[in-house]
């Protein structure tokens, strides 16, 4: 995992964001930009180079999976890794994010822990692939 | 119709009868115009005991000016309230991450500061150093020892800032306390307002808001189909492949 990779962070709330920014500053990664929905983030991850998409799910404007919907759907981000914070946690919601090509998916409020936890076996499968 | 009125009908009847049968028409006729007239009087009451009922109904919905109140002033002066309540939780937050941010690097310096000077430390216990190693260590233990001074002070200042931040709950919860009242007396006057109307209230059991998402689950109102933390997310995505 390449601690230098450059992650954004999508929440509307900017609290929430400089949680993850900072947890994220914990683990070692300090590349990181923020938007504050999914029609913020679009044209920063197509212009971006992004390595990793940390979004929350309930956002006004464009929510969290259908960000990650358009994002699977583009030919370039196709397989960026996307991990999913939110405090969304109906079954069918869960499944639908799976069906969607979610990386991870972590419920608020969560712990530094488990985000470490996520992001690691985000990467180990990526870094298996590659 | 009630019962004095179909008695007087029936009775009227049979005088009319009995006047037809001995031939007195006039005393007949007479007869027949006060049955028609008592009949007009009974349509003219039920109308009366409508119209009252009317105007009381009327009067109902006159009492409910509360809802008035409660739609043009009060909730639109609940909303404001819980936008301060977000403004207010927000700055709390804000506040104390800056408090955070800024003393986290603080700690970290002192922290690796203190590691190295342990480490030389321990070898000058063990006799294990030079005089003029010594000295240096003799030299940056008293930096560091002020540094750790100023540094604790900054961490104290800095924590009682983070305390102070949390002032916010007392204020934002008697503001929602507040939202609460006003909530639940606009139920009742939706509740009573639907009765007088007539309308059957019906069990409904559908809780979803416009957007599908459910949100947050609070402690007591779970969603039956929704999982319990991240424990049974990791089982339900394992389960799926993940």
């Amino acid at each position: 995992m390449n601690k230098d990779m450059k992650i954004l962070i999508v929440d509307d709330f900017s609290t929430m964001r400089r949680i993850i920014k900072n947890l994220l500053r914990d683990l070692g990664f300090n590349n990181t930009s923020e938007a504050d929905d999914g029609q913020t983030a679009l044209p920063m991850l197509q212009s971006g180079n992004f390595d990793f998409l940390v979004t929350d799910w309930n956002m006004p404007g464009m929510t969290g999976i259908d960000l990650l919907k358009t994002v699977r759907a583009d030919e370039k981000l196709a397989t960026l890794p996307v991990l999913l914070v939110t405090a969304e946690q109906k079954r069918e919601q869960i499944v639908e994010a799976a069906q969607a090509g979610v990386n991870g998916y972590i419920v608020k409020p969560f712990t530094a822990e488990v985000l470490k936890e996520k992001i690691g076996k985000i990467f180990e499968r990526v870094d298996a692939a590659s | 119709m009630d019962e004095n009125l179909s008695e007087d009908y029936l009775n009227k009847a049979r005088s009319i009868i009995t006047e037809v049968e001995a031939g007195n028409i006039e005393a007949a006729d007479k007869l027949v115009e006060e049955l028609s007239r008592s009949r007009d009087q009974s349509l003219f009451q039920e109308l009366g005991k409508l119209t009252r009922e009317f105007h009381e109904a009327l009067n109902g919905f006159k009492i409910d000016s509360k809802l008035t109140t409660l739609t043009g002033t009060d909730i639109p002066d609940a909303r404001e309230r819980l936008k301060h309540v977000i403004d207010m939780t927000d700055k709390a937050a804000h506040k104390t991450m800056t408090v955070v941010e800024d003393l986290m690097p603080l700690c970290e310096t002192l922290g690796s500061q203190s590691g190295d000077i342990q480490e030389r430390w321990k070898r000058f216990m063990k006799r294990d150093m030079d005089t003029k190693e010594s000295r240096a260590l003799c030299d940056e233990i008293g930096v560091y020892l002020t540094e750790q001074n100023s540094g604790t002070d900054r961490v104290r200042h800095g924590l009682n800032d983070i305390l102070l931040a949390q002032d916010y709950q007392d204020i934002t919860g008697q503001i929602i306390s507040r939202v609460i009242t006003l909530v639940t007396d606009l139920e009742t006057s939706l509740v009573k307002l639907i009765r007088e109307s007539g309308a059957i209230l019906e069990e409904s059991n559908q809780a979803s808001t416009k957007d599908g998402l459910d949100g947050p689950q609070v402690p007591g109102l779970e969603s039956s189909d929704a999982v319990s933390g991240q424990d049974e997310v990791d089982d339900l995505l394992s389960s799926l492949g993940f």
